[in-house]
């Protein structure tokens, strides 16, 4: 449980960071989201006092962060940046075995824990850790950064645009199996963009920034429903919908039976998006499609189901 | 492999000019000085006219090296062949000026004196540039070996066998021999200390106006001040200073620190030093890349692991390349003891220079180049080194 009450960052006149309120439960995705200049990546860096706020506090699990020595409150909350940082004069090995070293852990143990966190993030220890981070694709440094954040299975992990740098597929990749991560892991994560789709297939919560202020902290779901204010609908635009639909399965929603005539209806997976099901309707020009349960057909679904269902869940 | 070729033809330039030089430094009027004892003006003579038939094969070994070069023969025995040509014409001729010495020794005694001319140091120029342009050609391994270092091994034999021994130089070398082992030590101490005390105090320096960018135009501009102090001003300014402190102190004095002599010396080499170790520092630090430290922070090390972990091994190699200069820099400043009563190889140098004895000179010269180029070679040979013990697994 991260909790932050009032926190403030002033550099001179200019306030960066104004009197933000937010309560981050366990194990909960949450991106700080906004245009440049909104403050998100500040609160970020004073979460794990890499800034030292002007006013406010951060508390986790209760503790006050200010009160803990930086380098141990750090060493408690994974961190992975940009432009990765990965340690040039390390190996891979190395690099993820940073924290663990750190805490003192003896080398059988730290050896043990980089395979099996190289493995994790999908690259095989035995190709990859000894490379030097000179010799990687900007996808392969970046899941290091991961796997480095994650070695000493810190509750919390902080990510400030950890996708930012890597070309589009390999983003949208990234962006999946961390999905995927979480699910296994289910790590507290704070988690900084400014990509809106990011945001939204990734999130369990987004706090919405404008120039330091929070402007809304909610499920992107609620935040299309009820925007706070204008500034909120029109920074996700006319298309939010649409966008969310990502967020939902198939699996979620109640299917209809199959009916006469439906050999000839085009197919999807049930493990798809609801997305991806409304592309394949207007790829094949249809308005129903069948639902395949690996082979067999689960039931079907409507044009006017899939655009409703976002309405009406939960 | 177009960037080999280039170089390969561009060398084929080098090995001409090379060649050429060659063949007009054997007709140089001044290749060998003859003088009947150290004082007397000396009698300048051409390779061709002093050493004969000798001088006549040398010019030929010459042009046909040059030709060679011309030739469209493969790359790698073109290079051994002019390699060997140009590298072997230099070992030959150093080897007749040896006979030559002797003959005119026996003839007219010990005091009699055969020089090296401005033709013989030309000659020498010019087997240098073919061999660097044979390296070229040659692959490595033991061909370009064999072409770089063949010619060299060849000298010092000939030195070492004694077949040289009757040149003025190292008629010069024999009658100082004792003192000149003691001053090469003494230029090595100057050298060595110097550039430690340069990077004890310059390297910190250079860290901290890494870190404190407030501090940083304060340092830079003492240490530029310093380092731009022309070196007998500096001796000067500490003279009476130094006098002081050794009337003051009886330790001092007892340590030999007066207004002249090692002290002063030390002092200015040592200041000379800091500014190339302390600059490198902190251009090494302030370049380093931001994201890693931030990265280094963020995963919670220490301000003291961050520097040895992350910030040296990175920057280690500038930093020893800002020590390679200081190195070199000061063997070459350290001429300056024996101005003031230092020692060191300045001794010969500046005793020849007063004598006009410019074989003396060159026993100071020489020397202070060979080390010169021995510390900028080992220093680049550990650099390579550090660039990847640098990297931890």
């Amino acid at each position: 449980m991260i909790e932050i009450s009032g926190l403030t960052k002033k550099y001179g006149e200019f306030t960066a960071v104004d009197n933000v309120n937010l309560s981050i439960p366990d194990g909960q995705f949450t991106v700080l989201l906004g245009p440049s200049g909104s403050g998100k990546t500040t609160i970020l860096r004073m979460l794990n006092r890499m800034i030292i706020p002007s006013s406010g506090d951060v508390r986790i699990n209760g503790k006050d962060a200010s009160a803990e020595k930086p380098e141990d409150l750090r060493r408690s909350m994974g961190y992975v940046i940009q432009n990765t940082g990965l340690f040039p004069n390390m190996t891979v090995r190395r690099n993820v075995a940073t924290v663990p070293r750190l805490l003192g852990w003896d080398s059988k143990r730290v050896r043990d824990r980089v395979d099996e966190m190289l493995s994790i993030v999908g690259l095989e220890p035995e190709v990859y850790a000894s490379k030097l981070p000179s010799q990687l694709s900007g996808g392969e440094a970046q899941r290091v950064g991961v796997a480095r954040a994650l070695a000493a299975d810190p509750p919390i992990l902080l990510m400030d645009e950890p996708f930012g740098a890597v070309d589009p597929i390999t983003r949208d990749r990234l962006q999946l199996e961390m999905k995927r991560l979480q699910r296994q892991l289910k790590k507290t994560v704070v988690f900084v963009t400014h990509d809106i789709d990011e945001a939204v297939l990734l999130s369990d919560r987004i706090a919405l920034l404008k120039g330091g202020v929070l402007q809304q902290y909610a499920a992107p779901e609620q935040l299309w429903k009820q925007p706070a204010n204008e500034f909120v609908s029109d920074f996700f635009g006319e298309s939010f919908g649409l966008r969310i639909m990502v967020r939902h399965g198939l699996a979620d929603i109640d299917l209809e039976p199959l009916g006469a005539g439906s050999e000839n209806l085009p197919t999807i997976a049930l493990e798809a998006t609801l997305k991806e099901a409304l592309a394949e309707l207007i790829d094949k020009r249809a308005d129903r499609i069948v639902v395949l349960d690996g082979d067999v057909p689960a039931g079907t679904i409507e044009f006017r189901t899939l655009i409703c269902a976002l309405g009406q869940e939960r | 492999m177009n960037g080999t070729r280039d170089t390969r033809t561009q060398a084929r330039v080098v090995a001409v000019a090379g060649s050429m030089l060659g063949a007009a430094a054997a007709f140089a009027p001044s290749f060998l000085v003859f003088r009947e004892n150290r004082i007397m003006n000396g009698v300048p003579q051409s390779a061709v006219t002093a050493l004969g038939a000798w001088g006549w094969a040398l010019l030929g070994v010459w042009v046909a090296a040059g030709l060679l070069a011309l030739s469209p023969l493969p790359y790698r025995w073109r290079g051994l062949a002019v390699g060997l040509l140009g590298g072997g014409t230099a070992a030959l001729a150093t080897w007749r000026v040896g006979v030559t010495a002797t003959t005119y020794l026996a003839d007219k005694g010990d005091v009699a004196r055969l020089s090296l001319g401005g033709g013989f140091w030309v000659m020498l120029l010019a087997s240098y540039l073919i061999t660097f342009a044979a390296s070229a050609w040659t692959p490595p391994g033991w061909m370009r070996a064999l072409v770089s270092y063949l010619p060299l091994i060849a000298i010092v034999a000939l030195l070492l066998a004694g077949s040289l021994s009757a040149i003025s130089i190292m008629r010069e070398f024999a009658i100082n021999s004792t003192e000149f082992w003691s001053q090469v030590r003494l230029q090595l101490l100057y050298v060595v200390g110097a550039t430690s005390a340069g990077f004890v105090i310059g390297m910190p320096l250079g860290l901290i106006a890494a870190r404190r960018p407030s501090a940083e135009p304060a340092i830079f501009t003492t240490l530029n001040i310093l380092e731009v102090l022309p070196v007998l001003a500096f001796i000067g300014l500490l003279n009476p200073i130094l006098t002081a402190l050794s009337a003051r102190s009886s330790l001092l004095s007892a340590m030999g620190v007066r207004g002249v002599g090692w002290a002063p010396v030390l002092i200015v080499l040592t200041a000379y030093a800091m500014y190339p170790i302390a600059r490198n520092s902190y251009t090494a630090i302030a370049t380093l890349d931001p994201a890693v430290l931030d990265a280094a922070r963020g995963v919670g090390m220490t301000r003291l692991r961050l520097l040895f972990e992350i910030e040296l091994p990175l920057a280690a190699p500038v930093i020893l390349a800002g020590l390679r200069i200081a190195l070199v820099q000061t063997t070459a400043g350290a001429i300056i003891a024996g101005l003031v009563g230092g020692g060191g190889l300045g001794t010969f140098v500046f005793l020849g220079a007063a004598q006009t004895a410019t074989d003396l000179i060159l026993l100071g010269t020489i020397p202070i180049v060979v080390i010169a180029l021995f510390f900028d070679r080992s220093a680049l040979t550990l650099q390579r080194l550090l660039g990847r013990w640098g990297v931890t697994a």
